[in-house]
């Protein structure tokens, strides 16, 4: 008994990262989270000032979509926008207002019919609302037509078969797919290439990038999916917060190189492993 | 300024807010965000009923005025009104129910699944066209990997399949984790562009 006391008193410690309560990460997070916005803060106080900061590199994918749009103008047959499985909440949502917003503006300015479909009821009346806006905003508030923004529950391969004869049946000759994506990857961009739409994908699941790779023309992907909104606008302050994110690009990249020469020097000691975890 | 900055605002200080908490104690423990769960779910079910009304509104018309494809509404009316009654009657743990969900539902996700094997040929016929050295890589590698996937793989050598794991292992789960370290730091700046208020497309801006 009294060995087993001591043997519980010698063993060490369980550390408590947390700031109260045990919480693993929680103060790494925090400073990847102040570092970012000091980044964040710095690059935007540097263009509201008007001081130069680096510019964005030219994205083919998202200058494309003019192109996509005025093709399909041309051929007098609807613009796609999908999005099947990203909620509200999530982050790949946001971006995907950025697309539609911005090519919702281009059909209405071109008086080309626009197709959304989601597999989110809640993020429909969002789309629906924002879809609104571009049109009002482009001055042709008429016609935008409500039966154009569908919904379809998100059930995989029940929605693929619905988009699969929405791009039959409407033959648009743009499509754009937006967010993340799974198994439905392998089907909906080999359908459109059935119909020869010109085809852009803004993916964030890296496992179905292959698919939109072998079947679209344009595909943006990892960090350039969320750059769109900053992209499109062209305001500094928004080019600021790209900037920033570059440079935590450049600090992972310096900890990677830190962490792999440590690990290889002493790999006992697990140093940079431990640190990540604080 | 209801419409716009209001949403602003409050998007900023319940962002604070998650971030403090993420913080300071595990997220799970936080009931009030079990409370904002269950009202999400509040939402998310009213947007459901409203829908069921706006689904029935919507072909009704459609069989009324006998549009295109309206035998494919009349269908789809019959089977909302059988599966609802029989659901709110029965239950949705009875054998009917369930048996006629996993007779229908079950066979058709299953045809559909096993038709992307078909287009995956046609994608893959285009990917592993060889036009120029990156492509010729792409090809050997990926018949290498397709190889060493089905049983004639091991019977040519074993070594095929330590290629193919060699190749899944260290270069291609290096440009994974080099896209997923990209893909966090975008996400990250782009929730601080909305946290900021600098982002506000889905408020139509």
């Amino acid at each position: 008994m009294d060995l087993m006391l001591l043997a519980a008193e010698a063993e060490a410690a369980v550390p408590k990262w947390g700031i109260f309560v045990d919480v693993e990460g929680a103060i790494s997070g925090l400073l990847t989270t102040l570092i970012l916005t000091g980044l964040t803060y710095y690059w935007i106080t540097a263009a509201r000032a008007g001081r130069n900061i680096p510019s964005i590199r030219r994205l083919p994918g998202l200058d494309a979509i003019t192109e996509a749009v005025g093709r399909a103008t041309e051929m007098g047959r609807p613009v796609m926008l999908a999005n099947r499985r990203d909620g509200l909440g999530d982050v790949e949502t946001f971006a995907l207002w950025g697309y539609l917003s911005h090519a919702a503006t281009l059909a209405a300015q071109y008086d080309t019919r626009f197709i959304n479909l989601t597999g989110s009821h809640l993020v429909l009346a969002v789309n629906e609302a924002v879809i609104q806006q571009a049109y009002l905003e482009a001055g042709r508030p008429d016609a935008f037509n409500q039966d154009d923004c569908r919904y379809f529950p998100s059930n995989q391969w029940p929605w693929s078969s619905h988009c699969a004869g929405i791009i039959m049946r409407e033959r648009p000759a743009a499509l754009l797919w937006v967010g993340s994506w799974s198994g439905e990857a392998s089907i909906l961009p080999e359908a459109g290439s059935q119909i020869e739409a010109i085809q852009i994908a803004a993916v964030t699941t890296t496992g179905q990038l292959p698919f939109f790779i072998a079947s679209c023309d344009y595909v943006l992907m990892s960090g350039e999916v969320y750059a769109a909104s900053a992209y499109l606008s062209k305001e500094p302050v928004m080019t600021g917060t790209i900037v920033a994110e570059d440079c935590a690009k450049l600090l992972l990249m310096a900890i990677a190189v830190l962490g792999a020469l440590v690990e290889i020097a002493r790999p006992a000691s697990q140093w940079m492993t431990n640190l990540l975890k604080f | 300024m209801l419409r716009r900055e209001v949403p602003a605002v409050l998007t900023t200080v319940m962002a604070i807010f998650v971030f403090l908490s993420a913080m300071l104690f595990p997220l799970e423990e936080m009931k009030i965000l079990a409370r904002t769960d269950s009202l999400l779910q509040f939402m998310g079910n009213m947007a459901l009923f409203l829908g069921g009304i706006n689904l029935f509104r919507l072909h009704s018309r459609n069989i009324k005025k006998k549009r295109e494809y309206w035998p494919f509404s009349l269908w789809l009316l019959a089977v909302f009104v059988f599966f609802t009654v029989l659901g709110i009657v029965k239950g949705n743990n009875d054998p009917l129910y369930k048996g006629l969900y996993d007779a229908l539902i079950v066979p058709v996700n299953a045809s559909m699944h096993s038709i992307s094997a078909f287009f995956l040929c046609s994608a893959a016929f285009k990917a592993f066209r060889i036009k120029n050295l990156d492509s010729i890589v792409l090809m050997i590698s990926a018949v290498w990997v397709m190889l060493a996937s089905v049983p004639i793989g091991e019977i040519i050598s074993p070594n095929v399949g330590i290629v193919k794991d060699w190749l899944l292992a260290v270069p291609g789960s290096a440009v994974a984790r080099a896209m997923a370290n990209g893909l966090f730091l975008a996400g990250f700046a782009a929730t601080l562009r909305i946290f900021l208020g600098l982002e506000r497309r889905h408020l139509g801006q």
